[in-house]
């Protein structure tokens, strides 16, 4: 793909590019759908980001309706929680891309050094398995545990003769417990990103480092992780592209909006979600909307120019 | 030669995978060009029978089986009385929620839509010119529902004096109060008429805990108090949503004496609202709201549960005529209740629900005729609440209907308990669960109805939105511990009064004071 970008890019004149045209035809003829697809769900709205400073109306339409400036913004950052918003969205999304990563990669290798190839199919189908469900789903299971009256962990509190905790009211327990959560249900999936990367590892390498008399670990931070590398990096870079993203489902059903914990759970999403849906100004979910891609936007070419000054072959672009 | 045809067969499936997509997209502005097609053809009468089709779009719980058949025979009655066809499209409540306000934004076609301030907001999308001006059409088209509509009601959905939609009459405005369980009650020795104001249902709330647990029972002694703080110091809530602080004094109540000198005031900053919060701060110590009210009151099926089977005393709730009476037969043991003030009646007691006319509308008369017979025609009324008669109810009487037909039939296809939704209960048969006197206990509770100062007035957000998302916001955190007491109001009310302070409370006020001063000296 970067080959043939570069190669097309040499040969500039008509005719070239017409060669390479027509001898990828097929490719191109092939990833049309695709485009196609992309272009009509993903570009073809952009425009609706015009809303972003313009005050709806039905009547005169997207386009007809009248410029307001930047007021739609205002909204964001008028709040006194302005700080407390951001600061959570970041912190924890940095604190779970971090953990993702080394968990992930470490329960990856892990899994693949098994012997027992049934066994490792079996253990990462259990950690998958929370992945696929809903947080709706999450948040009742969770309250199952943490319910004031009838929840376990009260219940065994009350059995060794502790007073039980009103969890849903103490906001110092939560950046635990969503850190807890969100990490049981994305691991699986990371980790099988991880996995598949490391069958693509020739054996020769380890082979080879056997017959040196390396050690286990001597394998693993010599072969395996100079290979996870790339994988490591592109994920990343893909997952603080979305740091100013927060998962409404995490912060919304788990902590099922309780009042108390909102100075832990409240972040970007969930500020516009209680925001609009008194006002359900489409102008503002606009501008919300488009002020998380800037950021997103922003963080990924940084990301992306600082891998790409520590190490060029693993920047993205 | 076995490369080219596996090339041929990648560039076939691509060009149909292509075509799939495009027809696909295709597909779906054919079809919405044909139906607003059709629509204009039917409507220029070029057909020559001169049928209008009407597309409404309704909300309603839950949709009922035998729609179809119920709507062949309204279309029946409708196109010899009025020329009219309806292609009736109708949603569940909480799908009508998130797809209503799509379509409108959309601009999909409709000619009637049901609106409210609880579903596809009525004020929001009347500000963004989604719905026409009836205000000369309705005399006109629809002079039977106007005049039978009282003044006070269509002044509350005048916006900017004009009207956008048809409200549905029914009891004018809310009561609020407690349902409880009166055999229990009535164990108990309880006397519920002494019960006036929510201090002294601590009493009874004694009574019951200290009864209940005589017995070996754990009675939750009353829920629904995320609900229960405007009517324990009822107010006007000027921006219509009585959680935003922006509330007027009701001289007929005879409270908020401290703030009555200002048109428009905090009522968290109030006497009242500290009275309150102590009151239900020292129930839920006592332990008469179960271990965690917030998480109970979320759980209304559980709630409902547990008061039919004596393990919930009581709950507040907004009080209609009848409803008591409807309980008892649904909850197998007996039900009373207990008003906290006089109904009052206030802009947004008529927005409950309301038929509007889309501003894209074109055959906004028709419409209003076909709405006049939901309002006004006792065939219409009946059939599209209860059904068919003799199919899906039998008449007892001239004025009830029984849906179980005689017998013990539960699910009979087509029943709608909320069935004002589509105009007005009067012109619609009464099921025989509610008592024979339901018109008459309407009509006093309409009379004894107060009437806000400010009735008719609707605010308009726009200037001080930022600083209403803000305060949702405070609102949304603070306000579900304190008003079921789990959190000591002496700390909390403070430190929420400062917070609202700091997202701009003072500018809501200020500015729902100016419009409000502004609609007075228009009057």
């Amino acid at each position: 793909m970067k080959q043939s970008a570069k190669s097309a890019g040499k040969g500039l004149n008509k005719a070239g590019f017409l060669k390479t045209f027509k001898k990828n035809l097929p490719l191109t003829l092939m990833a049309l759908p695709a485009l196609i697809v992309m272009f009509l769900f993903r570009y073809l709205p952009m425009s609706g980001l015009l809303l972003a400073f313009k005050r709806f109306s039905v009547r005169k339409g997207i386009f007809g309706s009248d410029w307001v400036g930047l007021d739609n913004f205002e909204f964001l950052f008028q709040t006194s929680d302005a700080w407390i918003i951001t600061r959570n969205t970041i912190c924890y999304n940095a604190l779970f891309i971090f953990l993702d990563l080394v968990l992930a990669v470490a329960m990856a290798i892990g899994l693949s050094e098994l012997l027992n190839k049934r066994r490792a199919k079996i253990y990462q189908t259990i950690f998958m398995a929370p992945y696929f469900l809903s947080w709706v789903v999450v948040s009742f299971m969770a309250f199952s545990l943490f319910s004031l009256d009838d929840g376990l962990f009260n219940h065994l509190l009350a059995y060794f003769g502790f007073e039980g905790v009103n969890w849903y009211a103490e906001p110092g327990k939560w950046p635990f417990i969503l850190t807890f959560f969100q990490i049981w249900k994305t691991i699986g999936y990371s980790t099988v990103m991880y996995i598949s990367s490391l069958t693509g590892i020739s054996n020769d390498y380890y082979e080879a480092a056997i017959i040196d008399g390396a050690t286990k670990w001597q394998q693993i931070k010599r072969i395996t992780l100079p290979c996870l590398k790339p994988m490591m990096i592109v994920l990343t870079i893909l997952a603080i592209g979305r740091i100013f993203y927060a998962d409404f489902g995490l912060f919304f059903q788990l902590p099922r909006d309780s009042g108390p914990l909102y100075p832990v759970t409240q972040v970007i999403d969930t500020y516009v979600y209680r925001a609009l849906k008194e006002t359900g100004n489409v102008g503002m979910a606009a501008a919300a909307s488009l002020y998380q891609s800037i950021v997103g936007f922003v963080m990924v070419v940084g990301a992306n120019l600082i891998v790409r000054r520590i190490d060029p072959d693993s920047a993205l672009f | 030669m076995k490369n080219i045809s596996k090339r041929a067969a990648a560039l076939a499936m691509t060009a149909v995978m292509t075509a799939g997509l495009l027809t696909g997209c295709g597909g779906g502005s054919g079809s919405t060009a044909g139906s607003t097609g059709s629509g204009a053809a039917a409507g220029s009468g070029s057909s020559g029978d001169e049928i209008t089709t009407l597309t409404w779009y309704m909300s309603i719980n839950p949709v009922a089986a035998d729609t179809d058949k119920v709507i062949a025979k309204l279309n029946e009655y409708t196109r010899e009385k009025i020329g009219v066809e309806i292609d009736y499209k109708v949603i569940a409540n909480p799908d009508y929620k998130e797809k209503m306000p799509n379509l409108i934004n959309a601009g999909e076609y409709f000619d009637i839509c049901f609106t409210s301030n609880w579903t596809t907001d009525y004020l929001q999308f009347v500000g963004k010119e989604a719905f026409m001006d009836i205000t000369e059409l309705l005399p006109q088209y629809a002079k039977e529902t106007y005049d039978f509509i009282p003044e006070a009601v269509w002044d509350a959905v005048k916006v900017n004096g004009s009207i956008y939609g048809v409200p549905s009459y029914k009891e004018m405005g809310w009561q609020g109060g407690i349902v409880y369980n009166s055999d229990m009650a009535e164990a108990y020795g309880i006397d519920m008429s002494t019960v006036k104001t929510l201090e002294d249902y601590t009493k009874v709330l004694e009574v019951v805990a200290e009864k209940s647990k005589a017995e070996g029972k754990d009675v939750v002694g009353v829920s629904g108090l995320t609900n229960a703080w405007p009517m324990a110091a009822p107010y006007e809530s000027l921006t219509g949503n009585p959680k935003l602080p922006a509330a007027g004094a009701v001289p007929e109540f005879g409270n908020f004496q401290d703030v009555s000198s200002q048109a428009v005031f905090n009522q968290y900053a109030s006497e009242e609202y500290m009275n309150y919060c102590q009151t239900v701060r020292g129930w839920n110590q006592a332990g008469y709201l179960g271990g965690d009210p917030v998480n109970y009151d979320s759980d209304i099926a559980n709630r409902d549960n547990d008061f039919n089977n004596g393990a919930l005393f009581s709950y507040f709730i907004q009080y209609a005529p009848g409803t008591s009476e409807a309980m008892s037969a649904s909850s197998g043991h007996g039900v009373g209740f207990v008003p906290l003030m006089d109904p009052l009646f206030e802009t947004r007691s008529a927005l409950g629900g309301l038929l509007a006319i889309s501003s894209a509308s074109e055959h906004p008369d028709k419409a209003l005729e076909f709405i006049n017979l939901l309002n006004t025609d006792e065939y219409v009324g009946t059939l599209i609440r209860h059904g068919i008669e003799g199919e899906h109810y039998t008449a007892v009487g001239d004025t009830q209907v029984d849906k179980t037909m005689g017998g013990t039939l539960t699910d009979n296809g087509y029943d709608y308990t909320y069935g004002w939704q589509f105009g007005t209960p009067f012109n619609q048969k009464w099921d025989i669960s509610y008592p024979d006197n339901i018109e008459e206990l309407f009509q006093q509770y309409n009379d004894s109805a107060v009437i806000s100062p400010n009735n008719g007035f609707t605010f308009d957000a726009v200037p001080v939105e930022t600083q209403v998302a803000a305060l949702t916001n405070v609102i949304a955190e603070y306000t579900p511990s304190l008003e079921t007491g789990s959190v000591d109001p002496a700390e909390y009310i403070p430190k929420f009064l400062e917070a609202l302070q700091a997202n701009g409370v003072d500018q809501l006020i200020e500015e729902v004071n100016t419009q409000l001063t502004a609609f007075n000296s228009a009057k």
